[in-house]
């Protein structure tokens, strides 16, 4: 069995003048979770069409199972799709939409009726199997997409934005559902999304697009730990990190955007020359900083702020201080008390999890 | 003097044709209190506002205003302003979109004057009042609409998610502003939203809602830590509270599966003398210590499940595992040092052990929940 | 402060201002339907109380019922009902299958076509009567049923192509590309899917297309014969007689309109749904 049961070769599309993917490749092992990731407009949808062969690519190859498929019509490829628009024959009934692709391979009645009850049961739809489509809850419309595909037995699923629009709650109940049953059901599932939190906790591996271009690959946790450039940073965490931007003049002095008023470990002092940049931006997660009265120890970086305000969420708080025009965030269990807004505090970054970019073009450096 | 006002709903049910969007709702909103309503989309929130505003009629059930029966009444003769997640700005100054409303009601000019200063600066648009809203920043512009609300000087405001349109910084700086604001002010305020967050970190108290039925009203620590049913648990928190069913045996412990994770013989007796065989036990994701090793534990002040981590998913700042055991699963939330000292990866045994003053116990029918031991 | 008197006086003050709504639309609908009313009442009523009563019949008859069919008002009638019958269905699964291809495939020099075809309805009618007689005369098409049929199948074409067209526009292309994935042929598709789907709008372009064809007169007037002519043309024709009667002609009438009403009233929904062209739900 081939490793690579889909190879995305070198696609580049236009449509009307517009660039809408430009030179992608990647390859997708059999039985993976493969998440598309990007903001919307990055040409995912374009990108998983012309797997599907819905639409057609300028340049490039699709190889499915090894053999190159660029001519096969859509039914021939061996892919299933969950459209961004679901789109569900709202004119049926549940059990009429999930047995549409057994009813076009011409099945039996008895074959479809067994096969089409067993994948309702699995996403637990039975008993709306008889409603019409267009009666349905956003959740359940969700599942019958999913059921319809799955009906058609193909070896590679491709889902556009399985979960948008979806209510916090039923996307995380959602998400789990999805893990549990790609090990149940042993198949290719390649997934887009824009949602930086479907990539990180659904994917094997993940795909990051943006303007039809491949930024970066990787496991969610290496993309995590190292982001080739700090707008990956940005994007990944929703703009929840916290920046500080220091810069070396010719005779090795250092400042910051931040001003004078800025304490830094000599460690991370070290760590900056040694990569002999002339500018860099020192990031932190925000589980890796602290904001409070007076820290007396800080082994990265210390400033003097002023509190902004806070978000309770029930286990833990969301502290937010400002210095000048930049916004600190920091993740913590608890919330130092009487805290006003505008009193000073002061903001610590850590030395342990504090990542290194060029500060010109903003590339990971360490 | 400005009339510090109560609000309070009697046995609210809105039926829409055969649907009932409402089904029997009672508050009582505290006058001077920051009142959040908090629930999914499609709950009724937003048409129980529109109820108490006096822009929808209850089908049954009466609205009271510091005692004042204010149900027949229309919107334009309650009084009340409403702050919605779509302002409408006019495209003129920003002194005149707050003072347009005011027009109607006959005020003298230089009263006009005074209030648009006054709620201008409550908003810290002073310095903005004579430019044009075309130029402003979306905050800016909600606080527009803010400010036309406060210069109307009404009884009661309803903000119904204002803040959804705004990113993420912005949204706490404004939310800091409308928690001082309020406290200036000391107005009634109802703010609904879908955002728990929001309500946590903003409200004095929440009534959290379940599609047409309000399940609890408490402060966000009583909501949070103590929820009156297992929606209002499964609601608040991300991801939601743990409920676990398990078996009371009359020999003083509790079963999940057929292991015996607890055995505090005060607190199971009390569970017995109602009458429960089965019990949904409740807690945390965050509130659970996983560990490895299978050493004797203390089950009267523990409870302990070993189970097997199916999924793990990351989430950058914490990680979320699923553990299965005994045919229930549960979620457990991690911070990623903890999860890689751990080192464990999918199918792994493992142990979770929690503290049993953060376990509840909720009924296995009715999901409500029953008070035990000193937590009532 | 408020006291429970300014709630009073608000509630009041909202109530008149209610019932003097209400009060205003039921004279509004009253100046409407009084005319209507009037020709029911006058379909019952004999020669003799022809110009007396305005609004009440004291000596109900049907002789104007029995007078109309000796007439030939009732096989009127059916010519009407087949001819636009015949019309309205043609004309629809013309405008279907034109409609598809417009909205779903990349037809050459669409916009111009489309353009053309909804031109056709700037033109006045009345400009086309001679050639189209001259060439239906010599068809032989003159005073048939197919004839008329044709002639109307085509008139109401246009607006039933842009109608639908909008309909199928406003179903996603997903849903085909669905349905191709699952295996299924553009034909299944067609008729399987995307029409049902747009079943209320198809509704809504039928019953524009029966209305403008039941009430035409002119080209009714020129391509039908003795045995095929409608009822529009049958009214025109019923004057000069021993003075007119009236009755007889309500009575037509009468019988005239309520095909058509029936109809509407069974389609409403969907023409309303069809005027606000949502048919489709995300």
């Amino acid at each position: 069995m081939r490793e690579y049961i889909l190879e995305v070769r070198n696609i580049s599309k236009r449509r009307g003048g517009k660039v809408i993917l430009d030179n992608v490749s990647f390859s997708v092992r059999r039985g993976e979770v493969f998440v598309i990731l990007g903001p919307p407009g990055s040409g995912k949808t374009t990108l998983l069409k012309i797997i599907a062969g819905l639409e057609a690519q300028d340049l490039g190859d699709i190889v499915i199972n090894g053999e190159v498929v660029n001519t096969f019509p859509p039914y021939m490829r061996n892919v299933a799709m969950v459209f961004e628009t679901l789109a569900l024959y709202t004119n049926m009934t549940v059990f009429e939409n999930i047995a549409s692709p057994l009813i076009a391979i011409k099945k039996d009645r008895e074959y479809i009726e067994k096969r089409v009850r067993e994948i309702a049961s699995l996403l637990r739809i039975e008993q709306i199997l008889d409603r019409r489509a267009d009666k349905l809850s956003g959740g359940e419309r969700q599942r019958v997409a999913i059921a319809r595909a799955l009906a058609k037995e193909a070896d590679i699923y491709l889902l556009d934005e399985p979960f948008l629009n979806l209510d916090a709650k039923i996307r995380y109940a959602l998400r789990t559902e999805f893990k549990k049953l790609k090990s149940i059901v042993g198949k290719t599932i390649i997934l887009s999304t824009s949602d930086p939190h479907d990539a990180l906790a659904l994917g094997d591996r993940v795909l990051l697009v943006n303007n039809g271009r491949v930024i970066q690959e990787g496991v969610p946790v290496n993309i995590y730990k190292a982001p080739k450039s700090i707008s990956i940073a940005r994007y990944l965490t929703g703009n929840m990190v916290n920046e500080i931007f220091v810069a070396r003049d010719s005779k090795g002095e250092i400042t910051s955007n931040i001003g004078r008023d800025i304490y830094i470990d000599p460690r991370v002092l070290d760590t900056i020359v040694k990569f002999g940049r002339s500018s860099l931006i020192l990031t932190n997660y925000i589980d890796s900083c602290i904001i409070d009265r007076h820290i007396v120890e800080c082994d990265g970086v210390k400033i003097r702020g002023s509190f902004l305000g806070y978000e309770f969420r029930g286990s833990e708080y969301l502290v937010y201080a400002r210095k000048e025009d930049f916004v600190f965030k920091s993740l913590s269990r608890k919330l130092a008390s009487d805290l006003n807004i505008g009193d000073e505090v002061d903001v610590c970054l850590t030395r342990d999890g504090m990542l290194f970019f060029d500060g010109e073009t903003g590339d990971f450096l360490g | 003097m400005i009339l510090l006002v109560s609000v309070k709903l009697v046995n609210i049910v809105k039926k829409f044709g055969k649907v009932e969007a409402l089904k029997g709702v009672s508050l009582h909103v505290l006058d001077g209190e920051f009142f959040s309503i908090l629930g999914p989309s499609g709950c009724g929130k937003t048409t129980l506002l529109r109820i108490i505003a006096g822009l929808e009629k209850p089908t049954e059930g009466r609205v009271y205003f510091n005692e004042h029966d204010v149900t027949d009444l229309p919107a334009e003769a309650r009084d009340v302003a409403m702050v919605f997640q779509f302002y409408a700005l006019y495209p003129t100054s920003v002194f005149n979109n707050i003072a347009l409303p005011l027009f109607s009601k006959k005020y003298s000019k230089s009263e006009v004057v005074k209030r648009v200063t006054e709620a201008a600066r409550l908003v810290g648009l002073e310095k903005l009042l004579n430019v044009h809203v075309d130029k402003l920043s979306v905050v800016d512009k909600q606080r527009v609409a803010l400010a036309r609300a406060i210069a109307r000087e009404p009884q009661i405001y309803l903000l119904d998610e204002p803040l959804t349109i705004l990113d993420p910084v912005s949204r706490v700086i404004m939310r800091s502003e409308l928690k001082r604001i309020q406290r200036e002010l000391k107005q009634t305020v109802i703010y609904v939203t879908h955002d728990q967050i929001e309500a946590l970190t903003l409200a004095d108290r929440i009534a959290v809602m379940n599609f047409g039925v309000v399940e609890q009203i408490g402060s966000p620590h009583e909501v949070y830590n103590l929820p009156a049913s297992t929606y209002v648990g499964w609601f608040l928190g991300e991801p939601g509270m743990n409920f676990v069913e398990v078996v009371v045996s009359k020999n003083g412990s509790i079963l999940l599966g057929d292991n015996v994770i607890f055995q505090n013989q005060h607190i199971i007796k009390e569970l017995v003398n109602r009458g429960l065989e089965k019990v949904l036990l409740g807690f945390r994701a965050e509130n659970i210590v996983l560990s490895r090793d299978i050493v004797l534990r203390d089950l009267s002040r523990e409870v302990v499940i070993d189970g097997v981590l199916r999924v793990v998913e990351f989430f950058g700042t914490h990680y979320v595992l699923d553990i299965e055991s005994g045919g229930s699963e549960f979620k457990v939330k991690l911070n990623p040092s903890d999860f890689n000292s751990l080192g464990l990866r999918e199918n792994d045994k493992v142990r979770a052990v929690i503290s049993f003053d953060k376990v509840l116990f909720f009924h296995p029918d009715s999901g409500k929940r029953i008070p035990v031991g000193e937590k009532v | 402060m408020k006291k429970a008197s300014t709630y009073s006086k608000a509630l009041l003050q909202y109530r008149i201002k209610r019932y003097l709504r209400f009060a205003l639309i039921l004279l509004i609908l009253i100046a409407y339907l009084i005319p209507v009313y009037e020709m029911f009442v006058l379909a019952f009523k004999s020669r003799t109380e022809m110009y007396s009563n305005y609004f009440i019949v004291a000596q109900p008859t049907l002789d104007n019922f029995k007078e109309a069919y000796e007439h030939g008002a009732y096989s009127a009638i059916l010519n009407s009902v087949i001819v636009t019958a015949g019309g309205v269905s043609i004309s629809l699964i013309l405008a279907l299958l034109a409609s598809y291809a417009f909205s779903r495939y990349p037809v050459k020099g669409k916009n111009l076509l489309m353009f053309y075809i909804l031109s056709t309805r700037m033109m006045p009618p009345i400009a086309l009567i001679i050639p189209v007689y001259i060439m239906f005369f010599n068809l032989g098409l003159k005073g048939t049923y197919g004839g008329l049929v044709l002639a109307y199948a085509m008139m109401t074409l246009p607006l039933s192509v842009w109608m639908i067209k909008s309909f199928i526009d406003d179903v996603p292309v997903d849903i085909d590309q669905a349905a191709l994935l699952d295996g299924h042929s553009t034909t299944y598709i067609l008729f399987k899917i995307v029409f049902p789907m747009i079943a209320p709008g198809i509704a809504a372009s039928a019953a524009f297309a029966a209305i403008t064809v039941w009430n035409e007169f002119l080209f009714a007037l020129l391509l039908s014969g003795i045995e095929t002519k409608p009822t529009s043309v049958l009214l025109s024709s019923i004057r000069g007689e021993r003075g007119f009667n009236w009755g007889r002609v309500a009575a037509i009438e009468v019988i005239y309109i309520l095909p058509i009403i029936a109809l509407i009233f069974w389609l409403q929904k969907y023409m309303l749904r069809g005027l606000t062209f949502g048919t489709v739900r995300k």
